[in-house]
């Protein structure tokens, strides 16, 4: 069902569902839920009432500063100047449920690397853009799903301070009320998970 | 500390605990999200779920989590019927939240014992998740609703 147009026309969820079986990288955030569901409920604003003709779009510096403290954004400078020069994430709607992601990008913008320091832990980060990143989305007012092609993916590498490492391809994201799944391309990489409940 | 700033904490932490999840080795968990469907005025707001697991909806913290948008006022409850074959086995009315206007709404339908939002419970468990679902809309305007089950091991 992943990574084909197709998929995103059936009105059908696209990313994979959730194997229990399978290790995840995980963290908890109890207070998450009320926050995504506000970005849930633009979303639901812009697919029903404003996208019939033109795609819509989420500037992903935009998304950042929304999003983040006044200290986050001064610690994390390279960041958020590297976000300002990505252009815009379209969205076209097919129905009321699915549509197309699409951001190309430009040959500068398509490798990045920063360490991101959340409270006074450093982690490296770096991501590798394709020249057009496309995929398709299935959502509700309680979830979206974006489904990137093969192709069309970005590579997203992290180093933990404890030296865990991760390396991996962006599949397919899932943001709900009850939290951000990432699933990664292929079996070798744990897919990430943030929960937003039952945190004890 | 103003709401804003607060909503300003929580995302951030949420987009960067992502990064805190690399902290740790990756290990099983005992409860996940499965999203299921979607009703809309191309499905009639019906819809049938193949659900091939043996996963149930028993005891809390499981639920099914319906999610709505619909143009405010409220005008009574909306229901959501369960259909097994050709019988009706569940119906659930819900009376959603009319709060601030927001068109979209979350409401759980969980195992008795545990708080209802909207009003509505699971009179009888364990619950396959299978079958077919539809919307009784009553007086109100539905624009979408979304079908997700929260299943633990």
């Amino acid at each position: 069902m992943v990574g084909w147009p197709g998929a995103a026309s059936a009105q059908l969820p696209v990313c994979a569902p959730p194997e229990p079986q399978a290790p995840y990288y995980a963290a908890c955030l109890p207070t998450g839920r009320f926050l995504v569901a506000s970005f849930l409920t633009s979303f639901a604003i812009d697919q029903l009432l404003r996208a019939d003709t033109t795609p819509f779009v989420r500037r992903p510096r935009e998304v950042l500063e929304s999003v983040s403290t006044e200290d986050l954004l001064k610690k994390n400078a390279a960041l958020v100047d590297y976000l300002g020069k990505l252009k815009p994430l379209e969205f076209s709607r097919l129905d009321t449920s699915t549509g197309l992601a699409a951001m190309n990008t430009a040959e500068e913008t398509r490798s990045f690397e920063t360490v991101i320091e959340v409270g006074d832990v450093p982690y490296k980060v770096s991501l590798k853009l394709p020249a057009r990143i496309e995929g398709g989305y299935w959502r509700t007012p309680g979830v979206l799903q974006l489904a990137f092609w093969e192709n069309h993916r970005a590579t997203l590498a992290i180093e933990a301070p404890n030296g865990i490492e991760i390396d991996a391809q962006v599949e397919c994201l899932v943001v709900s009320t009850d939290g951000i799944r990432v699933l990664t391309a292929g079996p070798s990489v744990p897919d990430l998970l943030v929960r937003f409940g039952e945190c004890q | 500390m103003s709401v804003a700033t607060i909503h300003k904490l929580g995302v951030g932490a949420a987009v960067l605990g992502l990064l805190v999840a690399a902290c740790g080795p990756p290990a099983t968990q005992p409860c996940h999200r499965y999203d299921a469907l979607s009703l809309t005025r191309e499905n009639g707001f019906a819809a049938k779920l193949d659900w091939k697991d043996q996963r149930m909806v028993d005891a809390a913290p499981e639920r099914i989590e319906v999610a709505l948008t619909v143009i405010r006022p409220i005008k009574g409850p909306i229901e959501l019927v369960h259909v097994i074959g050709d019988v009706e086995e569940d119906h659930w009315p819900l009376a959603v939240p009319d709060f601030n206007n927001i068109p979209t709404s979350l409401c759980w339908i969980a195992p008795p014992g545990t708080p209802a939002n909207c009003g509505a419970t699971l009179q009888s468990v364990p619950l396959s998740p299978v079958g077919y679902y539809y919307l009784r809309a009553g007086d109100n305007t539905v624009l979408e609703a979304g079908l997700s089950f929260y299943l633990c091991d």
